[in-house]
């Protein structure tokens, strides 16, 4: 696994290594996958639990996820894994939230989770620290409360950091689409945090 | 605590969104900036805007409770064998335009149906018009014809069994369906006399006559097989006359739209089996 990592150049080197532990995997080494599974947890996890709220929730769907990708692994045919496997991801967390919309049961408990609050370094300012608390307190709520395939376009874009066409190809949808829900949703997040944005401006 | 300033209604908000992601064209962007300038309202919704993109892009990643990888028996389980192996196929994207097939067999499987249907829905829709045509007929004709079955009188006729007999059997059915309401009122005086004395009545005199003979359609039902006169009788009428057979059945249009059907629902049933298998 190692000898792999190191193999792949600079550029395509995620890329290379990926398409190999992929190749490995569908041969039947389920090393190589948890191999995949060790690059890719904690950044489908972030992912998910973007779009779910409840912690826990959020891990079982990032481990249906895999699930999901383990049993699909022969329908890869190539292009990104990560994406494949965001995708995979995104469309697991959407299913969990529309059962959940189907049956509410609490809103946003993430809300008072210890493990939303940013860390904190040693030499962090108490005062700065507070305002930084609240601003991701404030915003993950306004990002919970907009519509999901806009939360969804904005957190693969600009929390993931996926460009339109990628998330066009996951969303299976239109460049525009893509364009026009992260714009909207950004409006949404404005008029969310219409009382609180003195915390974000300056 | 500063207040949001709304931005005019004839403002585009999609517009200065764009332009805070840099989304927009040259010209565009031209336009946007003059707006922007001109409008502190657009302004500020820029700025806010660009802060909320930094401050998203800037949220702390969860932290993962848990680790993900798969265990050996998670990989025996999640292993594909037999019919899933078969089911996950319909769930490949290249196999995507059994949706779009699924659907036109439905909507042509239920197209069928519904013109099946719809010539026997005709004579409940339209029986009040259709009624009082028919009422004259029923008392010229006699109460025979007035309570003829589908077996006895359908191709027996002379003047409607030929035609009848290269009708579709659903259209066989209006003809064979009860009468109206005006017409059935008939009925009474025909069904109260048993059956059996129907038929010495074709042969007793012209007085009586006139009833059997027209309704059996012709002087050789009349005269040598009084049988189809018989009421509620099928049997009689189906070994008299062979043409008859061709009134019992489905037809080919509905079995064919019953089986469009079943294959479109099927390839529903089978993607969205696939997908919960996924």
């Amino acid at each position: 696994m190692g000898d792999l990592r190191t193999t792949a150049t600079a550029d395509d080197g995620p890329q290379r290594r990926d398409l190999i532990l992929v190749e490995r995997a569908q041969a039947g080494d389920l090393t190589a996958f948890n191999d995949l599974v060790l690059c890719y947890q904690d950044q489908l996890y972030g992912l998910v639990a973007r779009m779910v709220p409840d912690p826990d929730q959020a891990a079982d769907v990032v481990q249906e996820a895999f699930f999901s990708a383990y049993r699909n692994l022969g329908a890869f045919r190539g292009g990104s894994v990560k994406s494949w496997l965001s995708r995979i991801a995104i469309n697991a967390a959407m299913d969990i939230q529309r059962a959940r919309k189907r049956r509410p049961v609490q809103p946003y408990p993430e809300l008072e989770d210890d493990s939303w609050q940013p860390p904190a370094g040693e030499e962090a300012d108490p005062e700065r620290q507070v305002l930084t608390g609240e601003r991701v307190r404030v915003l993950t709520a306004a990002l919970a409360a907009i519509g999901d395939d806009q939360r969804a376009a904005i957190v693969l874009f600009d929390i993931e950091g996926f460009d339109y066409a990628e998330i066009a190809e996951m969303a299976g949808v239109s460049l525009g689409t893509v364009k026009s829900r992260i714009h909207r949703g950004r409006l949404a997040l404005r008029r969310g945090l219409v009382d609180r944005m003195e915390l974000f401006r300056g | 605590m500063p207040r949001l300033v709304h931005t005019r209604p004839d403002h585009d908000e999609t517009l200065i969104a764009r332009l805070a992601a840099g989304d927009l064209a040259e010209r565009e962007a031209v336009d946007a900036n003059a707006l922007v300038a001109a409008c502190p309202a657009c302004a500020q919704l820029r700025a806010d805007l660009r802060s909320i993109m930094a401050a998203t892009a800037g949220l702390p990643a969860a932290r993962r409770t848990r680790d993900f990888r798969l265990t050996d028996a998670d990989a025996a389980r999640l292993r594909q064998s037999g019919w899933r192996r078969v089911l996950g196929r319909f769930g490949d994207p290249r196999l995507a335009f059994t949706k779009p097939l699924a659907t036109g067999l439905v909507a042509l499987g239920i197209a069928g149906l519904v013109l099946t249907a719809a010539p026997s829905l005709i004579p409940a829709i339209g029986s009040s018009g259709a009624a009082p045509a028919q009422a004259p007929l029923a008392g010229a004709y006699g109460p025979a014809q007035a309570t003829a079955g589908p077996a006895g009188f359908g191709s027996d006729s002379g003047g409607a069994a030929p035609g009848a007999g290269n009708l579709e059997p659903s259209f066989r059915a209006i003809q064979s369906a009860p009468p109206p309401l005006p017409a059935a009122s008939a009925a009474p005086a025909a069904s109260s006399e048993p059956a059996a004395s129907a038929l010495p009545a074709a042969s007793a005199g012209p007085s009586s006559a006139p009833p059997a003979d027209l309704g059996v359609g012709g002087g050789t039902a009349a005269g040598s097989s009084p049988a189809p006169v018989v009421e509620g009788n099928p049997s009689v009428g189906k070994s008299t006359e062979p043409g008859s057979e061709q009134t019992e059945g489905p037809s080919a249009l509905l079995l064919v739209s019953l089986a469009l059907l079943v294959v479109g629902v099927g390839l529903f049933l089978l993607r969205w089996a696939a997908r919960r298998t996924a």
